[in-house]
């Protein structure tokens, strides 16, 4: 219960601070802007409201999902594309930026069928459940050490577990459709989301044994320093195993190749999805695209660094002080690491074949949980162990 | 290696096959009566080309298909193609024709049969070749001839309730399916 | 259908070891006993197609499916059935031509072949050598074309995108060749009865020697990006075994029965136009990657044939002469009364044409073999016991055109 109630209160405490007026750590980034940009100060009761407002999901998903998932679904063509020797869209906007808009509208003046057989309110509630996990799980990642909506404590298990509501939301899409198709391809998802989510989860612990926190921005502010050699990547021979074992289970997670049976086009027509049609099937995709973007910026907080770059962000740091300036240079470093990760699962989309479900199955449970496990093991023995000999530990 | 259609008539006469009535050449076997003697030919005309023909029984034609497929000799192992011709609008008969290949002996072979279309009933070769199966099933639907003892007598590639034998030669093409105008 | 027809018509039901219930239950091993479950699982009938990603066309395939395992497949014909055969009766020799392109639309100069060669046949006809050469020449720029086709789609049915994009660049190329001497794309009529229809455009042949030498190092890339993909191979080796025995016993044709490691071409076998003058191997299927007889092995053979075609075009390339392209026939061909099959190595395998003729303008019958027809009648003796992704990739395999199953 204390674990439920501890983001309220963080909530609750980073309001407290930004009604303070000082930039505290805990502040709501929201509030923490709007205290900063008013010319005159706004008194706290309607800065915590206009605070909730804003930062509720209708304002995360304006400032940053649909815009990010536009691009995504751009560069996924253009980088599809120039790997199958093809330009890939060029004709709306320059470089074809601008395809994702019109394809955004065609969706939403598309006919919203429902199938005669379907079950309505599942029908119509499946993509509003998989949105909203999409939404949540934005709330909880930090852009920059003083960007983000909110720094729970238990952040990277709030992740965990928002996620696995997708996966409610595609069984109920798969199940609601009444068509067999969609079924398979729910229990597919089902299937891979319950035997993949322990690799992930044990993978996901080791670098929460390293940094002792469950705070992604903590673990990221642990990382910061001149060299780079403070990312957990290198902290022992455990983490960079860890970082694979995690990156491919997240695949899987994420329904990407070569991990996509849930929507395994050439099996399944579409999959769970094979129904929908206009604005509730790209809600489908949208979170497709934003769980791609979440699990690669936990890799990126948790494996690679968050927003520190060597050389880079210690000199902006030192220049400027970890104001403004420090915090733009950091977004864009954390940006750039966790879309090159989503890049990669662009590539290996289109460079691999699709694994069978059996094989999926053997690979999660005979592989990746005991590796996991092993990993997490490992690297709690280093902690204890080995790095107290080098005059280190906590 | 490769076998003569002379050569194999021989060795079939030589092991006794059952069912073989004549060896016949392509004119004849283009013929709704193969048997018919043929008009002399005219002076100077090659041929006749194509492919001699082995006339058999229809009822005994799985067993000749087993003694061509096992006879050391002959060795036909794969039954390319059974289809069925109508010779003439008024031809009394159906003609089943069977083309054989004998990969040991890389030599083809055409059988052909003859049924009366008043009751065109031909023994199935699926037990012999199961690569029959398809074949039949669409001479079956094609030309109405019914092959007795096919494991899966269902029409192919027309819808289950076509009526009539489109390739018979008397076939009336419909003039509606199920309400679409065909004219 | 109603239910008693359709359980009179349904395959048996196999039921792979380990995920049936009546089979195991009623057979005991020493040491086993007997538990009876008070769950009762029912077989799910899935219709895969006519309109299916992978059925290549419109194939309809009604699986019975326990969940992931299929165990029964019925094929369902017909949707794309144009009476190919009913207007082979109804039409000239050489108007039937054309529809000769339409069976499988992806080796068209294969087809035209195969019946330019049929009635030349019951015809008794000299090809003029020239011609012969330019024939081989297409017969073998199709199989490659065609191929290329097969080795795209099977990737799209494994899950591999980019692959087929890369075999439409090369695809492209030879569509680009035949537009210049035909000027179609894809259905040709270019191969005609008694020759071929003109002469090859000045400079047509450097041009197709600058296509085998880029080819040739393309070719070497299909196996990096596919052939060798570990997935890949864990995804088509073991699946979908069809033994030698079966594969002849069925009437399978072309890369399935060479798949199987029969070593049987007609190319080499029974020859016809200029092969018995040419130097190439047989591919035949070695169980590298699993058993003889999988899916990589029917999904390789055709990677190898693409090479060995190219081999046999390098050799034309040489030998090929001049001289008049078309046989002394007249506008209006009449046969002599005759009756002749006559088959020829199509890429898909054996396409054969049985022509019956009472010396008229028009055939009595012009039977088309299709050898996708008799290759997919083995699809419910392969499925069986599979798991639904197996399924596509057995079909993909099988390398069907929909257009010549059902004619």
């Amino acid at each position: 219960m204390r674990m439920l109630l501890d983001p309220l209160r963080s909530a609750a405490e980073a309001a407290a601070g930004a009604a303070a007026g000082a930039a505290a750590p805990q502040g709501n980034f929201v509030t923490d802007l709007l205290a900063k940009i008013s010319p005159v100060e706004i008194p706290w009761p309607l800065l915590v409201l206009l605070g909730a407002l804003l930062g509720s999901g209708f304002f995360l998903l304006l400032l940053f999902i649909t815009p990010y998932a536009m691009l995504a679904i751009w560069a996924e063509r253009k980088v599809a594309g120039h790997i199958q020797c093809r330009i890939g869209p060029n004709r709306v906007g320059p470089f074809g930026l601008l395809q994702s808009i019109a394809d955004g509208l065609k969706l939403l003046v598309k006919e919203d069928t429902i199938p005669a057989g379907a079950d309505k309110l599942l029908f119509v509630l499946a993509p509003a459940l998989v949105l909203a996990s999409a939404i949540a799980m934005f709330a909880a990642i930090p852009f920059a050490p003083a960007l983000y909506f909110t720094d729970l404590n238990l952040g990277v298990f709030f992740i965990l577990a928002v996620s696995s509501l997708a996966t409610i939301g595609v069984l109920m899409a798969g199940w609601s459709s009444n068509n067999k198709w969609s079924l398979y391809g729910a229990m597919r998802e089902a299937a891979a989301v319950i035997s993949y989510e322990v690799p992930l989860g044990l993978a996901l612990l080791v670098p929460v044994v390293v940094s002792g926190t469950f705070s992604l921005r903590g673990a990221a502010l642990a990382q910061e320093g001149w060299g780079g050699a403070a990312w957990y990547l290198f902290r022992d021979p455990f983490v960079l195993p860890a970082f694979l074992l995690f990156y491919t289970a997240a695949l899987a997670e994420t329904k990407r190749a070569p991990f996509d049976l849930p929507e395994a086009e050439s099996e399944l027509v579409a999959g769970f999805h094979t129904e929908y049609s206009g604005m509730r099937f790209s809600f489908f995709f949208l979170e497709e695209y934003a769980a791609m973007f979440v699990v690669s910026a936990i890799g990126a907080l948790y494996f690679l660094g968050g927003w520190s770059f060597p050389g880079l962000t210690p000199l902006v740091e030192h220049l400027f002080g970890r104001g403004w300036i420090f915090n733009a240079v950091a977004v864009g470093v954390f940006s750039a690491k966790a879309l090159f990760l989503v890049f990669v699962m662009m590539w290996l989309r289109w460079t691999l074949p699709r694994i069978r479900i059996d094989q999926v199955m053997t690979l999660g449970y005979k592989y990746l949980t005991p590796l996991a496990l092993g990993c997490l093991l490992g690297a709690a023995g280093w902690e204890l162990y080995v790095v107290p000999l080098f005059g280190g530990g906590r | 290696m490769a076998k003569s259609f002379e050569q194999i008539v021989e060795r079939l006469k030589t092991v006794g096959a059952p069912g073989v009535i004549a060896a016949i050449d392509p004119e004849q076997a283009s013929k709704p009566d193969p048997l018919a003697p043929a008009p002399p030919r005219k002076e100077g005309t090659k041929g006749p080309f194509g492919d001699p023909h082995l006339l058999v029984e229809a009822k005994r034609v799985p067993e000749l298909l087993a003694v061509l497929r096992d006879d050391p000799e002959l060795r036909f192992e794969m039954l390319v193609d059974v289809t069925g011709v109508d010779y003439a609008k008024e031809a009394a008969n159906l003609g089943v024709i069977y083309a054989l290949l004998s990969l040991s002996h890389r030599t083809r072979l055409c059988l052909r049969a003859d049924v009366p279309k008043a009751d065109p009933r031909v023994p199935t070769a699926c037990a012999v070749h199961p690569g029959a199966n398809w074949h039949e099933r669409e001479a079956g639907e094609m030309l109405g001839l019914v092959f007795e003892g096919h494991p899966d007598p269902r029409n192919i590639l027309l819808g289950d309730d076509w009526v009539g034998w489109p390739l018979r030669k008397d076939y009336e093409f419909p003039v509606e399916y199920h309400g679409i105008s065909c004219v | 259908m109603s239910d008693e027809a359709r359980a009179a018509t349904a395959p048996p039901r196999a039921v792979p070891p380990g995920a049936g219930d009546e089979r195991w239950i009623g057979e005991l091993r020493p040491g086993e006993r007997e538990v009876l479950l008070d769950v009762k699982t029912q077989d799910m009938e899935v219709n895969m197609g006519p309109q299916h990603p992978s059925t290549h066309g419109v194939l309809r395939v009604l699986l019975r499916a326990d969940g992931e395992i299929v165990t029964g497949a019925q094929p369902h014909l017909g949707y794309l059935h144009r009476c190919a055969e009913k207007i082979g009766e109804s039409v000239e020799f050489l108007q039937y031509l054309p529809y000769t392109d339409r069976y499988d639309y992806l080796a068209a100069m294969n087809n035209n072949l195969g019946y330019s060669m049929a009635v030349e046949h019951v015809m008794g006809v000299e090809i003029p050598e020239r011609a012969q050469w330019i024939r081989t020449i297409f017969a073998e720029l199709n199989r490659i074309g065609s191929h290329l086709i097969s080795f795209g789609t099977y990737g799209l049915d494994i899950g591999a995108f980019t692959p087929f994009f890369y075999a439409f660049r090369e695809r492209e190329w030879i569509m680009a060749l035949f537009e210049k001497v035909c000027g179609a794309r894809l259905t040709y009529s270019y191969i005609r009865i008694g020759g071929v229809f003109n002469d090859l455009p000045e400079g047509w042949l450097e041009e197709l020697g600058r296509f085998l030498d880029v080819f040739e190092t393309k070719w070497a890339e299909y196996n990096d990006l596919l052939s060798y993909n570990h997935i890949f191979v864990e995804r088509t080796k073991n699946v979908g075994i069809l033994p030698p025995e079966k594969a002849i016993a069925w009437g399978c044709t072309g890369p399935m029965l060479r798949g199987s490691g029969v070593r049987w071409d007609l190319r080499k076998d029974l020859p016809y136009a200029m092969y018995p003058r040419l130097e190439f191997d047989v591919c035949v299927g070695q169980g590298r990657m699993g058993t003889v007889g999988d899916c990589w092995d029917r999904y390789f053979v055709r990677l190898l044939e693409m090479k060995e075609s190219v081999r046999i075009l390098r050799q034309c390339l040489r030998q090929i002469g001049p001289g008049p392209v078309m046989a002394d026939i007249p506008k209006t061909i009449r046969i002599p009364a005759g009756a002749g099959y006559v088959g020829v190595e199509n890429p898909r395998g054996e396409l054969g044409h049985y022509i019956v003729s009472d010396g008229g303008k028009i055939a009595r019958r012009c039977r088309v073999r299709g050898p996708s027809f008799c290759n997919l009648s083995i699809l419910p003796e392969l499925m069986p016991g599979t798991m639904l992704a197996d399924a596509v990739a057995i079909i993909g395999s099988v390398d069907i055109v929909v257009g010549e199953t059902d004619r």
